[in-house]
């Protein structure tokens, strides 16, 4: 089964966005490049991409979001990751992509808390990468893309998105959230994040508000429904909930690579 | 129920590894498109940005006698 890696947010920057997502799904190109048409992507793409945004300094490389949705190939990230190089100079990444097909697109939110995306491919050790995707939502994709990247000793520098839904361009969870998820579900919430393969720091900001707004009934039924999908031994390591407050177990988080010397770049 | 079930309801599915393949060569389609057939060499070397060293092959190609 494919594993999930994540990290924590530490200052990863917020989304950068071209365009807002009613102009984007109004686009006449939309549908067609959604459903796989690269004439579609690439013509959606030239119109929609704002380089000038872009203004990370050191960046270097890009990867788009490469993924069947519900079984149909999806051109707008890669479409923008082309015209993006093209236009600042980056390299492109054509080697990463989803290992599974999880169906986002008209998904509800507990179905993206439990069907994590999945990557695989090799990418340069040491680039320095900018992950594109066509509209943030949850953030899940790129919280899972973003930790394969660093697990293949690359780090992601940022994010940019055509579009992104209401709330979403923050990845990281302000630290009031945070401090009232573990408030209302310590236990659960980090329960959940084991079973998936990572650390209750981790979840992004929509996610973390919306396990914040559920009961503890619906908290415990996500954690039997992972628990069935992804097994109990996948955890990380459960610890009780009394040692959990007195330790902060980031020890088997990966940690982003060390910069090489100037020699191996 | 078992793994298979619990993943078939939530809409997870592993890729094949044909698919996968798939995907790269539709990622090699829309690259070719926009930035050339040479995508892969893309942008020379000593055009990357914060590149101040030259490319690794130079170095073997040096005559060091």
């Amino acid at each position: 089964m494919p594993t999930i890696y994540r990290l924590p947010w530490g200052d990863f920057p917020d989304v950068i966005v071209h365009a807002t997502v009613s102009k984007l799904k109004a686009h006449p190109d939309y549908a067609s490049a959604k459903a796989g048409d690269p004439s579609a992507g690439i013509r959606l793409a030239l119109e929609l991409v704002k380089p000038e945004k872009i203004t990370f300094p050191i960046v270097d490389a890009i990867v788009p979001v490469v993924q069947p949705d519900a079984g149909r190939k999806n051109a707008i990230p890669i479409a923008v990751a082309a015209v993006l190089a093209q236009r600042l100079g980056l390299e492109p990444v054509g080697t990463i992509t989803q290992s599974n097909d999880v169906a986002h697109t008209s998904a509800n939110a507990p179905s993206r808390i439990l069907a994590q995306p999945a990557f695989s491919g090799k990418i340069r050790p040491y680039a320095r990468v900018l992950i594109v995707d066509d509209v943030v939502t949850f953030g899940s994709t790129i919280a899972d893309l973003r930790g394969w990247i660093h697990q293949q000793r690359a780090v992601a520098i940022g994010c940019t998105c055509l579009a992104a839904a209401f709330g979403s361009t923050k990845l990281k969870p302000p630290e009031s959230i945070r401090e009232q998820l573990d408030q209302h579900h310590y236990n659960a919430h980090r329960d959940l994040a084991e079973t998936l393969g990572f650390f209750g720091e981790c979840w992004t900001n929509r996610e973390a508000r919306f396990l914040l707004q559920q009961p503890p009934e619906t908290m415990l039924q996500l954690i039997q429904a992972a628990q069935a999908i992804y097994g109990i031994g996948y955890s990380l390591g459960r610890t009780e909930h009394s040692q959990r407050h007195s330790q902060t177990d980031l020890t088997r988080v990966q940690e982003p690579p060390k910069e090489p010397p100037a020699h191996e770049r | 129920m078992t793994r298979k079930e619990a993943r078939a309801r939530v809409g997870i599915r592993d890729l094949k590894s044909k698919e996968i393949d798939e995907l790269k060569e539709f990622v090699d389609e829309i690259y070719t498109r926009v930035l050339g057939p040479d995508w892969r060499n893309f942008p020379a070397k000593s055009a990357k940005p914060g590149n101040s060293t030259p490319p690794s092959d130079a170095s073997t190609t040096v005559d060091k006698r």
